[in-house]
This record gives C-alpha cells, sequence and structure tokens, in this order.
C-alpha cells in the first residue's frame, strides 16, 4: 500500500471520527434510560418495583416556582414498621383496618399531619409508600430547595429508616442524565445571553458607545472660526468639541467673552467686540479646561473691512490624470497662497488673476499613492484647501485624478 | 508515517475550520464592516487622530480606494494592534459620514475629508494578506 494511499485512508478515519463526534455532540438524543425529564416519582417506583436494584431516574433541576414533588427520601420499596420509634407507632395504631387500602390512606393522613415521612414506611403498597413520602415532601420541601439539588440523596443512604434494607435505592442521576441536563442548561443560557446581548449590546460595537468614547478622549478643543476677517458687532461661530451647555469662556488675545451657552457642545455664538483692528488668537475655557494649544493657535482677524475667505471654483482639465498639472481658478488668491491636500500639503504657491497651477505628484504622498497595489486605471479623489492671509477656503475642492 | 500524520492532521484540522465557521456578529447600525490596507497616515494634529488612506479599500466586495479615520481610545483596537500602521491588513466597523479630522491649515483646523470614522478594527501584520 502506497504512503499516499494510507494517508487517504487515515485522513478518512479521521473524518468519520469527527462526524461521529459532532454528531453525537450536535444531534444525540438525551438519554434512552428513561425520559428524565418527564418521569415522576410513581413512575420511578414502577421502575424498581420490576428490580428494586435499578436506579431512580428523576429530574431534579426543576425551575423555582414548579410543583415538582420529590420525597424526602428516595428509597422505595415494601412497608415495615419494626424501626420505628415507639412514639410513632403510637401514632399509627388508629390505622389497623384490615384492608389495605383504607389503612394506607390512614398512615398517608397521620404521616402528613405529623410531617414525619418515616410514618410512611407502614405502608404496604410501594406506589402508595411513594405517594405518602412524596405528600410529606410536598409540604416539607419548597421548590427552591429543590433547584439544582445534590443528585444522590445522602439520607437514602441510611437504613435506620426503614428495616428492608434490600430495597433501599438511593436516587442518583447518572452521567448521561447531568450531561442531557446540563446541555439543556447551556442551551438556555446561550439564548439568555443572545437576548440579553440584543437588549444591551456592547457598547465596543455601537455607534453611542463610540461617541461616548469619542467625547470623553478629545477634551475641549476649538477648531476654527466660522471667518477668518470680521469687522466688530458681527455674530459668528466658534466651532470645537467640549464646549458646555453653559459657563464658557472665550478669549480674544486679552479680552474675554464669559458665559456664553452652546447647545450641541461643539458650537458657540459670539458677537465680535469693538475692539482695535488686529489679529487675535482664540480658545475657549470651561470646567473641561482650556483648549489653547501654543502650537497651532487658531486666530481671528478684526478689520473694518473683512476680505472674503479663498475659494476654489473649478479646476482644468476636469479628470486630470495623476502626471497632469492641474490648473486652479477661484477668488480671492492674492498672490501666493498655501494649499492642504489629499496627497500632503505645499506653501507659497504663486497665483495671478484668480488661477494657481498645481503639480499632484510634486505632493509628498503622491508615489505611495501611485504604487498603491491595484491602484492603475482607477480614480482617486483628491481634496484640496486653498489658504492665504484672507483665510481658509470653507470647503474643500473636491475632484478625481485619473491613476 | 509520521509526516503522513502530520498531514492527516493538517488536513482535517483545516477541513474542520472551514466547515465550521467561526462565532461572529454582525454590525449594529450605522456602524458598518469595512476592510483594507492602509498605504499613507496622515496626523491629525487638532482631533488627535489619525486620517489613513486605503488601497485597496472594502466596503464591499468591490475594492476602491479612499480614507479612513482611526481615533485613539474612541476606536476599539483589536489585535494584532497595528491600526493605521501601513500595509498592515485592517478589518473593523466603522460609521460613514463622521468627519474625526482636524488638519491644522496656519490660522485654524480644517477638516480632512474622510468616507468615515473606525468604531473597532482588528489588524493583521504589516504585509500580510486580506
Amino acid at each position: 500500500m502506497t504512503s499516499r494511499k494510507k494517508l487517504g485512508i487515515a485522513l478518512l478515519c479521521l473524518i468519520l471520527i469527527i462526524l461521529v463526534v459532532l454528531y453525537f455532540i450536535f444531534f444525540s438524543k438525551k438519554s434512552e434510560i428513561a425520559p428524565t425529564e418527564t418521569q415522576n416519582q410513581d413512575n420511578c417506583a414502577l421502575f424498581q418495583s420490576l428490580d428494586a436494584k435499578k436506579p431512580c431516574y428523576i429530574e431534579n433541576n426543576a425551575k423555582p416556582g414548579t410543583t415538582t414533588t420529590l420525597p424526602d427520601s428516595s428509597i422505595t420499596g415494601g412497608s415495615s414498621t419494626g424501626s420505628l420509634s415507639f412514639t410513632d407507632k403510637l401514632l399509627l395504631v388508629s390505622c389497623t383496618s384490615p384492608d389495605q387500602q383504607t389503612s394506607d390512606e390512614c398512615v398517608k393522613k397521620v404521616a402528613v399531619e405529623n410531617k414525619k415521612p418515616a410514618l410512611c414506611s407502614g405502608i404496604q403498597s410501594t406506589l402508595n409508600k411513594v405517594d405518602c413520602i412524596s405528600s410529606v415532601g410536598r409540604v416539607e420541601k419548597p421548590t427552591t430547595e429543590i433547584f439544582s439539588k445534590p443528585t444522590v440523596n445522602q439520607d437514602a443512604l441510611k437504613t435506620d429508616s426503614f428495616s428492608n434494607n434490600q430495597l433501599i435505592s438511593p436516587r442518583v442521576s447518572t452521567s448521561s442524565a447531568q450531561a442531557s441536563s446540563w446541555f439543556n442548561n447551556l442551551l438556555e443560557d446561550m439564548k439568555q445571553s443572545a437576548a440579553d446581548t440584543r437588549a444591551n449590546p456592547d457598547p465596543n460595537y455601537t455607534a453611542d458607545g463610540f461617541y461616548q468614547r469619542l467625547a470623553a478622549s478629545q477634551g475641549i478643543t476649538l477648531y476654527a472660526f466660522s471667518e477668518y476677517q470680521v469687522a466688530p458687532g458681527t455674530t459668528i461661530t466658534a466651532q470645537g468639541v467640549g464646549f458646555t451647555k453653559t459657563g464658557n469662556t472665550l478669549y480674544l488675545g486679552t479680552y474675554s467673552i464669559s458665559g456664553l451657552e452652546s447647545s450641541d457642545g461643539t458650537t458657540v455664538s459670539f458677537t465680535v467686540p469693538s475692539l482695535n483692528v488686529g489679529t487675535y488668537e482664540g480658545w475657549v475655557e470651561n470646567t473641561n479646561g482650556s483648549s489653547r494649544k501654543e502650537d497651532r493657535k487658531v486666530m481671528l482677524m478684526i478689520t473694518n473691512s473683512p476680505t472674503p475667505k479663498p475659494v476654489i471654483r473649478s479646476i482644468s482639465p476636469a479628470l486630470p490624470s495623476d502626471a497632469d498639472t492641474v490648473t486652479f481658478s477661484g477668488e480671492n488668491f492674492s498672490s501666493m497662497v498655501n494649499v492642504a491636500t489629499t496627497f500632503g500639503n505645499k506653501e507659497a504657491v504663486s497665483a495671478t488673476g484668480g488661477t494657481f497651477t498645481l503639480k499632484p505628484s510634486d505632493l509628498t504622498f503622491y508615489d505611495k499613492v501611485k504604487n498603491a497595489p491595484g491602484i492603475k486605471g482607477s480614480k482617486v479623489s483628491f481634496f484640496i484647501y486653498v489658504y492665504n492671509e484672507n483665510g481658509v477656503s470653507g470647503q474643500p475642492f473636491t475632484f478625481d485624478i485619473q491613476f | 508515517m509520521i509526516p503522513s500524520l502530520k498531514k492527516c492532521v493538517v488536513s482535517v484540522s483545516l477541513l474542520f475550520f472551514m466547515l465550521v465557521p467561526a462565532m461572529a456578529h454582525a454590525t449594529i447600525p450605522p456602524i458598518l464592516s469595512f476592510g483594507g490596507t492602509p498605504v499613507f497616515w496622515v496626523p491629525c494634529v487638532c482631533s488627535a487622530s489619525v486620517w489613513n488612506w486605503f488601497a485597496p479599500l472594502y466596503l464591499t466586495s468591490i475594492p476602491m480606494t479612499g480614507p479612513m479615520v482611526y481615533v485613539p481610545y474612541a476606536t476599539v483596537p483589536f489585535a494584532n494592534f497595528m491600526p493605521s500602521v501601513p500595509l498592515a491588513p485592517h478589518l473593523g466597523g466603522y460609521i460613514p459620514g463622521v468627519q474625526a479630522c482636524w488638519i491644522y491649515v496656519g490660522v485654524a483646523c480644517v477638516p480632512l475629508p474622510s468616507i468615515g470614522v473606525m468604531a473597532f478594527v482588528g489588524t493583521g501584520l504589516p504585509g500580510g494578506g486580506l
């Protein structure tokens, strides 16, 4: 036999083994021994009546609130009053009817009234005895105590309750019954866990959880003013994050405006004060701290004749290739502009007549984009801001570059 | 026989893991799933985040290119914990339309547009395949 055939056989055997294991894990039925979930005490006794040494399987994982009936003792067998104490025997004196049925009912009644399962040993019929023990247990044992009760009743191992030791058969659950119960509990736990997850999703995977983490991570930051050049008395907006609903203080240099409100936490509106013409550093302070950053100052120019921000209106060609030189047309460019783009920034780009030119291939990250896998033949979105002494273009101009 | 046994075990293991899918969770809207490999990154100095340009970027089964933002302490990272590292394959969930990258341009901060922000992301190792 060649090694390949050996390998094939070994592989086949392993697959079969795995399939069998999977079958038993996922598709095996519950124990064949007895309907452990449905067998009640009477059936158990009947089962044992054929052979008293047979173990009696009883569902002992009843949920709280159900009326599962379990006897205090799981011993089933014939009757005997020989082991009863003198006091107990006195209690049964009245139960001397020659009719067995009548006598058994009497014993049961006395046992229940006195809450003494041991008195049930005076009953002849096995089934009646079990019923008697069950009735006493029903009174004595709340179902909550039955839930997850140990599988072996140690009391049943004692022999002083009944004289007929041969009939002692402790109530046990076999490993298959335990496995079945365990598997059902596992399924229930999984269902409950899934329901809980739907009701209370993990914040790591929800948008709300992300926004909460984002807010906690950002602190207070002032991004920009809605205008760069403004005249005194103009109402403008400061945009950022971490603003409180009330109690925000906006600083313009040494001048401050306190008591500003922010309904959304990201904007505050204010009227530009009548300060001397000039450029002022702005920042916001509140209970979250201060947004002031020395290395990236947010500026506001107060002037009596504000100039609008630069803005790009069009490009040529409309769909440039990566090697093309692109001509940008717009307004308020002045003689020199700076640009911030997807592929990198460039300063001091000369502008004339409302136009300036730029070659994307001159930008910092162009080579990385060009060499990216699968980029050839595709269009890449390109964003560009232009800024100069008149401020920053409000929105990025967006177009595609053909690679 | 030992090499054959090893092959056998490997084959059966592969078969098992291919046939039995691992447990997975569907993303919860508005979070959508994405995958891809960043080529380069730009620090968003105003917003303390990282702008990544992905090529390819999978928002559907059709590959494309585009930027996605990673926000430390807000984006949940998973193994191999290399978000934003160029050429490390990324797989995770993102929230479309959220502009979480602000760059400084002389007198103010402006948003650097992106497709969205990563809500959670797991990564491979640089140079690994998707």
